[in-house]
């Protein structure tokens, strides 16, 4: 993800994987109250190939990222799902600026076929209720 | 509440001594100088002492749009917003009237309302215990012996915004007591405001989604109706609609309402509000997105229950405009897509835009679902579109700088204009029709503001 390979990010995930970035509070109901990302597999697809296009201004020329992640915990455990929290620090450097985003991500991770995909990812971002300038980059 | 303007009196407060940094020194001479038929000079976008000017003549001297109705559905509720500068606290009070009350104690002017949104029965000041009712009435100070036999707690409300007008729930304010009425200042833009209110087949909507809230460094007049600009700063966007029509915001906005050749038009509706007209252009792509529609839970019983209503004409258009007037409200409000907007200028280079998107009442769950994902698809801090817009206001910001030569150029379509007898006037969707309805009546309020200080 910090390096932008799209398309080796796109194959971490299941066919029915759901992402999703809730916004205003960590929890809610995505059919009621919007969300920065709630996106299936194939809207994702489309954010890629968004991305590396060469007309996402936002994202030309592209963020340097740097993302520390930790407090790695199993939520639980099975042959078919592995449930994963972890914190993160996310570093970001683009015109001039750095900004830092702190979250908490939680993986549902199926295994399927003996590979590990990702079936689920929601990231709650500390400041997902502030003003927020450019989130176009894979968080 | 839901038709035509409610109008309360403004609060007791009396008219302040104004007290500008700088700003005096933009008269209204410069002003005419700066803002000429067809171009602007960069210093409207980039000086702060015009900045100044803005918020105590626009900001702190007009209508703005502060928030609607149904943020606020029970006694009690409230949303704190910022009128310009100046922090205020929409409320419904006990008596379910909504105000617009200036949050900041009568005693020594702390904010007695923290948090951003809740519901209460009391707004409290911490500093010295100072206690409001969600009227605003005063109801208790603490040892009120020390002020004496002539204190009377009733000339202690917490301070109205001198003007507050509601519109079909959107609820308006002035800070300055001298505007006209709300109805006189929407103009045409009213009934545009109706194009939203009557796509919900119960003819009311709710901002009760919650809000993207983004910011850039730009001014915030960048922030407008722009017709020319979605093949270049949207062409990413443009191309994944042409893999998926129905791809997000997509399905609204069939056969490309920007190619020039569609029947879609800039429209300024006076007093600087305008539109990127694209009724015709919708209505005759009907057919397209009530397919998409049907295909979608309840569609099909919405489109039943417009008609029933309206009409087959009228429920066409309310249908095919799908809660999207494409109109900015100045100088603070947009209505565009699935959303309203409120725009909060911080600083010359620096703004905030809070975009609330607007669910229907009396539809299936399903469409409210459909409409909050349209407007994820596009918009938000990690939408495929507002960021991009963000980035060219940013670019823009920075290349205004450069004032060698510090003319910006706003022509475009000034000899092929179209007045109306409704007073509107059009152009091709690309033209600068808006951009120079916006800059006249920025002239106006700037250069009377001017003679008023």
């Amino acid at each position: 993800m910090d390096a932008h390979r799209f398309d080796e990010w796109l194959a971490l995930w299941h066919a029915d994987g759901f992402y999703w970035v809730p916004c205003n509070t960590e929890d809610l109901e995505p059919d009621k109250s919007i969300s920065l990302i709630y996106e299936s597999r194939r809207q994702l697809d489309d954010r890629v190939y968004r991305l590396k296009g060469r007309h996402a201004h936002a994202q030309s020329p592209r963020s340097r990222l740097l993302r520390v992640v930790s407090n790695v915990t199993i939520e639980s455990a099975s042959k078919e799902a592995l449930i994963v929290h972890s914190n993160f620090v996310l570093g970001e450097v683009r015109s001039d600026r750095q900004e830092t985003l702190f979250g908490r991500c939680r993986h549902v991770l199926a295994l399927d076929e003996g590979a590990m995909l990702i079936r689920e990812k929601k990231v709650f971002l500390l400041n997902n209720d502030t003003p927020m300038s450019n989130l176009t980059f894979l968080i | 509440m839901e038709q035509g303007c409610t109008h309360f009196e403004g609060g007791s407060a009396g008219s302040p001594v104004r007290f500008v940094r700088n700003a005096q020194s933009v008269d209204a001479a410069t002003l005419r100088q700066l803002v000429q038929p067809g171009r602007v000079h960069s210093a409207v976008y980039t000086s702060p002492d015009i900045f100044e000017a803005e918020i105590e003549r626009i900001f702190h001297g007009s209508w703005l749009y502060v928030g609607h109705a149904s943020e606020v559905p029970q006694k009690g509720d409230y949303r704190v917003r910022r009128l310009g500068r100046q922090p205020v606290i929409m409320v419904r009070g006990h008596d379910d009237v909504v105000r617009v009350l200036m949050n900041r104690c009568r005693h020594r002017g702390a904010a007695v309302c923290e948090q951003e949104a809740g519901r209460e029965k009391f707004f409290r000041c911490w500093f010295h215990g100072w206690t409001y009712d969600n009227t605003g009435k005063l109801i208790n100070v603490t040892d009120p012996a020390g002020y004496g036999d002539d204190f009377r707690m009733e000339e202690y409300s917490l301070t109205s915004a001198p003007r507050v007008e509601i519109y079909r729930d959107f609820v308006f304010a002035s800070l300055s007591p001298k505007v006209g009425s709300l109805a006189e200042y929407l103009g045409p833009a009213a009934q545009m405001i109706d194009l939203l209110v009557d796509a919900s087949p119960t003819r009311r909507i709710k901002l009760s989604a919650g809000v993207h809230k983004t910011v850039y460094n730009g001014n915030w007049k960048m922030v407008g109706m722009d017709g020319y600009h979605p093949h270049y700063v949207h062409a990413s966007v443009v191309s994944m609609w042409q893999r998926q029509a129905d791809s997000g915001i997509g399905a609204t906005h069939r056969a490309d309402p920007f190619d020039g050749k569609a029947k879609t038009y800039t429209r300024d509706l006076g007093h600087g509000h305008a539109m990127l007209d694209m009724r015709e252009h919708r209505v005759e792509h009907y057919a397209d997105y009530e397919t998409y529609l049907k295909g979608v839970q309840g569609g099909a019983e919405y489109i039943e229950a417009l008609a029933a209503r309206d009409g087959a004409e009228q429920s066409k258009l309310l249908v095919a405009i799908a809660g999207d007037p494409h109109i900015g409200v100045f100088p603070n409000m947009q209505i565009i897509n699935n959303q309203v907007r409120i725009m909060v200028p911080l600083e010359p280079g620096r703004t905030e835009v809070l975009m609330f998107p607007v669910l229907f009442d009396g539809v299936d769950d399903a469409i409210n679902t459909m409409r909050l994902r349209q407007h994820e698809s596009f918009y938000g801090p990690a939408g495929a579109g507002s960021p991009d817009d963000a980035e060219i206001f940013e670019r823009a910001q920075r290349g205004m700088n450069a004032q060698v030569n510090p003319w910006i150029d706003i022509s475009r379509g000034m000899t092929r204009e179209q007045a109306h007898p409704d007073g509107t006037i059009t152009g091709h969707i690309s033209d600068e029709v808006p951009q120079r309805g916006q800059m006249r009546y920025w002239l106006e309020l700037m250069t009377e503001g001017a003679e008023l200080e």
